[in-house]
């Protein structure tokens, strides 16, 4: 994290994860141009641009699809919580692939003719679905997700609307599908991109719903306050440095962190991304965020100097060996 | 070597946890393996564009008989029928304007897909010199009725689907085929029997007149046309009105 603002805040992580990123995408586009110029010859022969019009589309739909099944899989396993870390990236990878697929497309099928290129090819003067109105419906979305993607505008824009906004992920991912089955689809006879097609949004789908569904239950099994404390169970199975997530009731989730012998309380949600901090562990005295590693001070809920960020607190108290948590915030832990 | 449970928290700025590092040395390779696959299939799922060919390098002269209408077309001294079209995505009318039944030489390249025929027009005045041994005008052969038909297939520019883009058809290509008919591209209906062989109707109104500006909102996609069916001298032509096309779902 930072109290200021830099283009990206590398660190080695960041730099290996990009560079795989590029790679995955070199190997990709590699792998779909220099075999199609390869092997594809005679009548099976493509047109140089629209293989690779074709590589970059095809490649920055499997991007989506990984990017998509990030969330979900880090929430079932924190295995995944390294490719989490740096999932911005790999989103504004997958705009910039899908980019220029759509500049190939333009410029390509829209140039050379008396039309604007662009409307050429986004409005072509038809009735039938406008295939390629929905690609380039995600196109902007995706532009709108990569150009806000950095930290001053989740800062500036507060990160309820950040949220929001990126949640129009899934508005793209629905125009990627409908650009797909209305236009490769509806000329390809092989079933191999229809089975790709349905495989993908069955994994993406089936990922986020189990995902929920284990979240959900989570919710169901709240603890109900009484008399406005919360039992948050025996006070000694949060350990030294560790946090646990207590769930109320209503749905809200609250971390209990042990430091230095001492349990306190904050709210589970990081002021960053909404991380779950209850999941994160003490790490120079802050509880750290298992997302993107954002720190706060385990009873006053404060980031450490020149930091700024801050989440609510509760009180705990232990009574008869169990940790109870005051429901109401902002009381001293 | 079991890690205690404290230090398998990912942390970006922090070295990997060996349990995560462990998980990733397997999770990357495996991911990068699949997209090569991934890659491989699609390329080889990929259907056929068919036989087309588009000569490049120097252009070439072609002798014959010029027709302005329904759309630019040379009478070869061979006896082909050769479609005219311009460099890019335009006909060639403003090209050929006043010299409907002129003999003339014309410069260019060819396409050609199972025999039909089309020249891209080279640039410049002298790509299309009227030939003066034999000047005067040569009569238009008389359209020939074969009566109403109903025909299934495609509408395609005739430029891209005969050679100027592999695949020229299809819903992927529906943009620029559109763009090339409503720039004056011909329109052509392409069927196939069942054996595969095409058959290819230039698409005209009913009076025979060019029909860019609505048929191209037709092109990319399975169409049923009902129309008279023409014999132009060599070239089949389809006298539609709009109402005389239908679309159908893939795959009819």
């Amino acid at each position: 994290m930072s109290v200021g603002y830099r283009l990206v805040q590398w660190n080695r992580h960041k730099r290996v994860y990009d560079a795989i990123a590029i790679g995955a995408v070199a190997i990709y586009v590699g792998v779909f141009v220099g075999g199609g110029l390869l092997l594809l010859r005679g009548d099976r022969a493509v047109s140089a641009p629209i293989l690779a019009m074709r590589a970059l589309g095809t490649c920055a739909i499997v991007l989506l699809h990984i990017v998509l099944c990030i969330g979900p899989l880090a929430r079932i396993s924190p295995l995944f919580a390294p490719l989490l870390y740096n999932r911005r990236h790999l989103g504004v990878l997958t705009f910039l692939v899908a980019l220029l697929h759509a500049t190939l497309a333009i410029g390509f099928y829209g140039a050379f003719g008396e039309r604007n290129p662009i409307a050429a090819v986004v409005n072509p003067a038809r009735s039938a679905p406008p295939y390629e109105a929905f690609g380039f419906g995600a196109l902007l979305i995706l532009f709108v997700m990569a150009a806000t993607s950095h930290d001053f505008w989740l800062k500036n824009l507060s990160p309820r609307v950040w949220k929001a906004i990126h949640l129009a992920v899934i508005g793209a991912y629905a125009l990627v599908v409908m650009h797909v089955a209305w236009g490769a689809l509806q000329s390809e006879a092989s079933p191999v991109y229809t089975i790709l097609l349905l495989a993908g949004a069955a994994t993406v789908c089936g990922l986020h719903l189990f995902a929920g569904w284990r979240e959900t239950l989570r919710d169901l099994r709240g603890v109900r306050p009484i008399d406005g404390w919360i039992d948050a169970g025996p006070a000694d199975a949060v350990t030294e440095g560790r946090a646990a997530v207590v769930t109320v009731h209503n749905g809200e989730r609250i971390a209990l962190v042990r430091h230095e012998g001492r349990l306190c309380a904050m709210s589970n949600v990081c002021a960053h991304q909404g991380g779950p901090l209850g999941e994160g562990r003490v790490i120079d005295g802050c509880l750290t965020c298992p997302w993107h590693g954002y720190q706060y001070g385990p009873c006053s809920g404060g980031s450490p100097p020149p930091f700024t960020e801050r989440v609510p607190t509760h009180r705990v108290r232990i009574e008869n060996g169990r940790a109870k948590i005051e429901a109401a915030e902002g009381g001293e832990p | 070597m079991t890690e205690p449970r404290e230090d398998r928290l990912y942390v970006g700025y922090l070295p990997l946890p060996w349990g995560h590092s462990r998980f990733l040395r397997v999770f990357i390779p495996c991911t990068l393996w699949a997209m090569a696959l991934l890659a491989a299939l699609m390329l080889w799922s990929m259907r056929a564009p068919g036989p087309t060919l588009w000569e490049t390098g120097d252009a070439r002269e072609w002798r014959g008989v010029l027709r302005e209408r329904p759309y630019p077309l040379l009478e070869a001294d061979d006896g082909a029928a050769i479609l005219l079209v311009e460099l890019g995505k335009r006909g060639a009318q403003q090209r050929v304007a006043g010299l409907d039944g002129r003999r003339v030489r014309i410069r260019g390249w060819l396409l050609e897909r199972e025999g039909r025929r089309i020249v891209e027009i080279d640039e410049g005045d002298s790509a299309i010199e009227v030939d003066d041994a034999a000047l005067g005008a040569h009569p238009r052969p008389t359209p020939r009725s074969l009566g109403t038909v109903t025909l299934r297939g495609e509408i395609m520019d005739a430029k891209c689907y005969l050679g100027a883009m592999r695949p020229g058809d299809g819903m992927g290509h529906r943009a620029c085929a559109a763009l090339c008919v409503g720039g004056g591209i011909p329109p052509m209906l392409v069927t196939r029997d069942s054996a595969g062989r095409p058959s290819f109707h230039l698409v005209t109104g009913a009076a025979g007149e060019p029909v860019n500006a609505w048929a191209a909102a037709w092109v990319g996609e399975p169409v049923e046309v009902t129309g008279e069916a023409i014999d132009l001298g060599g070239v089949s032509a389809l006298r539609v009105t709009p109402s005389g096309v239908r679309r159908l779902g893939a795959g009819q």
